[in-house]
């Protein structure tokens, strides 16, 4: 516990000094992204089977919209590569809120579909089931 | 007596429960599947221990724990924890207006902010008017709505084995540093400073007495335990539905998916009533107690039941508390307070929780029920734990982010 205790004050040292929060910064931004790319998706497909509503639906997605938009700002300079993914991701959710707002299901799940590929192509990052009920702890 | 159990019950539910409480079980388990269920069982052992001897020190001696502490250590001892848990009150109480503005942005769909003002006005309007029996039991009451996180994971396919190892101590494989710091805020969201004086404040508001021991060990041991059960729900729902995914609480709108997986197109209802409920409990419950804790401090008249015109400071204190706690949520994310609120409960907990000890073996304010040796070892376990987490909150907050 004491070295926990040496590393915590050790890291506001380096806070206060403004060590190392870019990497930081950019590894906050890609797991943000890489959550509300599964967020839409799943939220989509919930919303298609019906078991949630559009009104929620449009909501989570402009939530997703605000807060990558606001990710994007903090790496555009940081990272560019991560910021055009982000970018991209962002471009992605538009068509798929515009077709919550024509109230068109289907279209928004294929559009939500392909999120994941966008920000992580790694196959064990993809959410493992779609079913409602699926899951376990991640770690 | 069965009814002032229920009730007593209820009560402590609401106490245990807020945004605190459902943000960080629903990030730990989103992040961390079931490694954390052994947290909340700690916290909950500590919490218990500490509202029997506060809620006991106020049946016997008739003083809360502000009180006693002002007159047995004195004011210049009192003055710092005053101050601190003033500041940290703010902050958990803005944290509550922004889950109450987020549960009612879910239901409407409108800007959060919007509902800020009027939540403010209306938790005031209910302090001013009402009194302690309905803030207490008309608002706990309705928070039973979280029951909901008992009963989803029945309905869902709950691994329980995975489950009950949650409550054996383990490490993660990676991300050790956000795991400590969730550790820590949950923690912090059990093992809330305001809850102590809190607690011994309503007992001496409902005229507690050595009859009411019995009642008072009940209402701690059961009411923190199905507290603990509605945080151990979020956090198995979370991991359920949004950890596998790779869905993170970003924010509030996120952990609404857990209940959509259990309860379907009911889901988003429960969960937005689950947190309005559960955080205008919380806000009003913690409002008070800075109400409570600077009057017992300055020796001025309090209590919920008098008129605001009787007890004029009383009623100024949480007044002035609720308009600057609105004023920080309509410019801080209410995730993000949230989750350093809780970060700074652990700071301060030692404070809080180290001169209560000291009360608890004083024959003058307990006489024949000071603590056992026992009770006093558990005491000093939980400030020796209560000073770990407190040293490093801060340093993982910064961090962890």
């Amino acid at each position: 516990m004491r070295r926990v205790v040496l590393l915590s004050w050790i890291a506001v040292v380096c806070a206060v000094a403004g060590c190392g929060p870019a990497s930081k910064t950019a590894h906050d931004a890609r797991e943000a992204s890489r959550s509300w790319a599964a967020t839409v998706t799943t939220v989509t497909e919930q919303w298609a089977q019906s078991r949630v509503s559009q009104r929620f639906t449009r909501t989570m997605l402009d939530a997703a919209s605000t807060d990558l938009h606001r990710q994007l700002d903090s790496v555009r300079t940081l990272d560019p590569e991560l910021a055009g993914s982000i970018a991209r991701l962002t471009r992605a959710i538009e068509p798929v809120l515009a077709a919550v707002e024509r109230n068109e299901p289907a279209v928004a799940r294929e559009g939500a579909s392909g999120l994941m590929r966008l920000v992580d192509p790694a196959p064990s990052e993809e959410p493992r089931d779609a079913a409602p009920d699926a899951g376990g702890p991640r770690r | 007596m069965i009814l002032q159990l229920a009730l007593g019950v209820i009560t402590a539910i609401g106490g245990f429960l807020d945004a605190g409480a459902i943000a960080a079980s629903a990030l730990a388990g989103a992040l961390f599947g079931y490694q954390l269920i052994w947290v909340v069982l700690l916290g909950t052992c500590c919490v218990v221990l500490l509202t029997e001897m506060s809620g006991r020190l106020a049946a016997v001696s008739h003083h809360t724990v502000a009180d006693a502490v002002r007159e047995r250590l004195g004011f210049h001892y009192f003055a710092f924890p005053l101050a601190t848990e003033l500041v940290q009150d703010v902050l958990v109480v803005a944290a509550e207006i922004g889950g109450i503005a987020i549960a009612l942005h879910l239901a409407t769909g409108f800007d959060y902010r919007l509902f800020v003002p009027i939540i403010a006005l209306v938790l005031w309007a209910l302090l001013w008017f009402g009194n302690f029996s309905l803030i207490e039991n008309g608002v706990a009451f309705l928070g039973l709505v979280a029951v909901a996180y008992v009963i989803g994971p029945f309905l869902v396919d709950t691994p329980w084995r995975e489950v009950a190892m949650g409550a054996i101590p383990s490490l993660p494989l990676d991300d050790r540093t956000q795991y400590w710091l969730l550790a820590v805020s949950i923690i912090g969201s059990v093992l809330e400073p305001f809850l102590l004086n809190f607690y011994a404040s309503g007992a001496v508001e409902e005229k507690w007495t050595v009859k009411q021991l019995g009642m008072n060990r009940a209402v701690a041991v059961l009411g923190m335990s199905f507290g603990a059960l509605i945080s151990i729900g979020i956090i198995v729902l979370a991991a359920l539905t949004l950890g596998r995914r790779g869905i993170h609480v970003d924010s509030f709108e996120q952990a609404v998916l857990t209940l959509v997986a259990p309860f379907g197109e009911w889901g988003l209802s429960l969960f937005a009533a689950t947190l309005g409920i559960a955080c205008l409990g919380a806000a009003s419950d913690v409002s008070l107690n800075m109400a409570y804790a600077v009057s017992q401090g300055f020796g001025w008249n309090w209590s919920e039941n008098l008129k605001p015109r009787e007890d004029a400071r009383f009623a100024s204190v949480y007044t002035v508390a609720i308009a600057l706690a609105a004023l920080v949520v309509l410019f801080v994310d209410p995730l993000g307070l949230t989750m350093i609120a809780m970060a700074l409960n652990a700071v301060i907990a030692p404070l809080v929780v180290f001169p209560l000890l000291i009360l608890m073996n004083d024959r003058m304010y307990l006489r024949e029920y000071t603590n056992g040796p026992i009770a006093n070892v558990l005491v000093i376990v939980v400030i020796a734990l209560a000073c770990i987490v407190g040293l490093v909150a801060l340093p993982l907050e910064i961090m962890g982010g």
